[in-house]
């Protein structure tokens, strides 16, 4: 049996390296046109090509969005896009217009073609439809069950990819034009500002519609055992902390289903350090049964801010035990906190020693985006992009 | 040119001087107010020798398909002029069942570019129902670039979004209010309205401001633009017969704006996508 594929996304150069290190096989990211996230950072053509040379050493691939719909004046130049893309080295697109399907199939062999979810295909037919027409994966809309997906395997022996994780469009993906009408910003060509997670007003209460978040990293094994080929995680604009807690987990998962070692614990384990990492509640939206009341939210925007990520890690001096790290979140001595590397090594330490950047001594580390030092005694390879995280606040300062 | 109306009503004598119908199929379409069963609309062709299009634009799952096949033959015995989709089981199935009824490829907010069309037009796809979300430059590009049919909403509420999910049952829900079908929803800043309706397929957004894009008539009547829509539903039906007649007997449009407001949607402004350079 191949191996079921973790696809991660990559806002930019940096998660492109963390998440594949963190253990994902492929990663989906935009250029500066034609992605549907006109917003993010996306990648230049230079970092493209730097991007696919280090997923390719490490034996993983690059998926490049090339998924608006298209309006006239979009077109100009696109297919010279499409070549300068292609030369980077990109393993394939991900597309919803059709024109494009015909037009890179006809024009480069060895690159796939991927079908958008922003096109929300619902069905066996649908997918015979891309089939036919030289696609080679379907990824399916976010609305369909368990039962569904394997349905749609096993009629259309089609590679099919789902998203597993991440936040979630309250209508039909493509068919939604809310950010249109409230903002003027396009939803279809990667403008979409979220006007889902807005509240309205109704003679009565206001009325919400933002949906939880999605998570299925109790199902991944159901997910492995129907067929699908390939697990999305959703979020091209999340933090490096984000994707590579996200991933890592994900990995574990995945990892311990194919050596047999998957348990009902290490699952719990794995679940409570990703709702950790979330800023929203989550559920298995449509995957075990209808999306209902209990899926979305009342009260407006519910983002919740984590302040557990500590900071990454720039390098460990062995001779004098310190790890430098690059600050994020406040810490003390006494702090119960965790470093992880991309190796899936992870150790969990009290801080009893912090430097600062000139080397002297502090007992709370206070300032986001400095460099500090902490005290560890270890062997482990901690590698460029260890992370550090809290597990538990110490009540007071304990100096050791 | 070609005058479509979607009816409120079965009563379909009472719109004058149109050229055809577009009747959406109850329990195979979304995003109307209004439905005909097959045999309202095997009775609407009986009476009348207009053209007649069906809409099926919902989103088909699996469970549906057998049930599609079915439908679609027997549409395909009624001699319609043509079939409206959003889901492409349909295309599929077309030519997998040897369909002869023509296609309107009618995927809401997606139909935007003359490449797209053309590509359908291979696919055997005679028509296109354009996006709301197109300017007037847009929709004169389509029709000059590509072969296809296009179609074009005149006056009618625009639909904005469309949801699985039963967002208005949720809403009810969780305030212990009357379960009703229908919601309207004010935005806070632009204090713009929205329609929301709800039906077993989930939720349906309308804009809460009708479309009337009667500015751009004369034009369209001048370059021969083939196929213009008139969407009856949540318009007064005396006013709606009323434009009708304006539209069909004046010289001069603006009274339209009189009975629905001048809204013109995007025809004149182009949505933007790109809000800040590199994040």
């Amino acid at each position: 049996m191949d191996k079921i594929e973790l696809l991660s996304p990559a806002g930019d150069l940096e998660r492109l390296k963390v998440t594949l290190l963190y253990g994902a096989d492929a990663v989906y990211l935009g250029g500066e046109k034609y992605g549907l996230r006109a917003n993010a950072v996306n990648f230049t053509i230079e970092e493209l090509k730097e991007g696919c040379i280090f997923a390719h050493k490490l034996g993983k691939k690059v998926y490049f969005t090339l998924n608006i719909v298209f309006h006239n004046n979009d077109m100009d130049g696109v297919y010279d896009y499409i070549k300068e893309v292609v030369d980077c080295g990109i393993d394939a697109f991900i597309v919803s217009d059709p024109f494009l399907i015909k037009y890179i199939k006809n024009n480069y062999k060895n690159v796939e073609v991927h079908l958008s979810t922003q096109n929300s295909t619902t069905n066996y037919k649908t997918v015979e439809y891309f089939k036919n027409e030289g696609v080679d994966r379907v990824v399916l809309a976010r609305e369909l069950s368990k039962g569904e997906i394997e349905e749609i395997i096993k009629k259309t022996n089609m590679d099919i990819e789902i998203f597993i994780h991440g936040a979630m469009c309250t209508c039909f993906s493509g068919r939604c034009a809310l950010s249109n009408y409230v903002t003027n910003r396009d939803a279809n060509r990667g403008g979409c500002s979220q006007v889902c997670r807005f509240n309205f007003k109704t003679e009565n209460e206001d009325f919400t519609m933002a949906t939880k978040d999605l998570n299925l990293a109790r199902h991944i094994k159901e997910i492995i055992e129907i067929g699908v080929k390939s697990l999305k995680v959703e979020g091209r604009m999340r933090s490096l902390y984000y994707l590579a807690t996200v991933i890592g987990s994900y990995r574990k998962i995945i990892d311990n289903y194919y050596n047999n070692t998957l348990s009902e614990a290490m699952i719990r384990k794995e679940i409570d350090i990703l709702s950790r990492v979330a800023n929203r509640e989550t559920s298995t939206q449509y995957f075990t049964k209808k999306a209902d009341y209990n899926d979305q939210y009342y009260t407006g925007r519910c983002e919740i801010s984590n302040q557990d990520y500590l900071g990454q890690v720039i390098s460990y001096d062995k001779n004098n035990k310190l790890i430098k790290i690059y600050e994020r979140n406040y810490f003390k001595l006494g702090d119960q906190v965790e470093l992880f590397t991309p190796d899936k090594d992870s150790i969990i330490f009290n801080i009893t020693k912090i430097l600062d950047d000139d080397k002297k001594e502090v007992d709370i580390a206070r300032h986001p985006d400095n460099i500090y030092y902490i005290y560890l005694d270890t062997n482990i390879n901690i590698a460029t992009y260890s992370m550090i995280r809290l597990i538990k606040k110490a009540d007071i300062i304990i100096n050791i | 040119m070609k005058i479509l109306v979607k009816p409120s009503l079965s009563q379909i004598n009472e719109y004058k001087n149109i050229d055809g119908f577009i009747l959406p199929l109850k329990e195979y379409s979304t995003d109307y107010e209004s439905y005909f069963t097959i045999d309202e609309i095997i009775n609407i062709k009986t009476k009348s020798n207009k053209e007649i299009f069906v809409v099926l634009n919902r989103m088909f799952f699996n469970e549906d398909i057998d049930s599609l096949k079915q439908i679609l033959k027997k549409i395909d015995e009624l001699n319609l002029t043509g079939i409206f989709f959003y889901d492409l089981s349909i295309l599929q199935l077309k030519k997998e069942l040897n369909l002869k009824t023509d296609l309107v490829w009618n995927a809401t907010h997606m139909v935007t570019n003359y490449k797209t069309c053309n590509y359908y037009l291979e696919k055997g796809v005679k028509y296109a129902y354009l996006s709301n979300e197109i300017t007037f430059n847009e929709i004169i590009e389509i029709k000059e670039k590509s072969n296809i049919i296009p179609l074009f909403t005149l006056i009618g509420y625009p639909t904005v979004a469309n949801s699985n999910r039963y967002l208005i049952t949720n809403y009810n829900k969780m305030h212990n209010l009357k379960n009703n079908s229908k919601l309207i929803i004010e935005e806070k800043i632009t204090k713009d309205k929205y329609i929301l309706s709800e039906n077993k397929f989930g939720t349906t957004f309308k804009y809460g401001k009708v479309l009337n894009n009667s500015t751009i008539l004369h034009t369209l009547k001048e370059i021969n633009f083939p196929y213009i829509v008139l969407i009856e539903d949540f318009i007064d039906h005396n006013d709606f017969l009323k434009i009708l007649d304006i539209i069909n007997n004046k010289e001069d449009y603006t009274e339209i704006a009189k009975l629905v407001g001048n809204n013109t949607g995007f025809l004149n402004k182009e949505t933007i996508y790109k809000v800040k350079k590199n994040g």
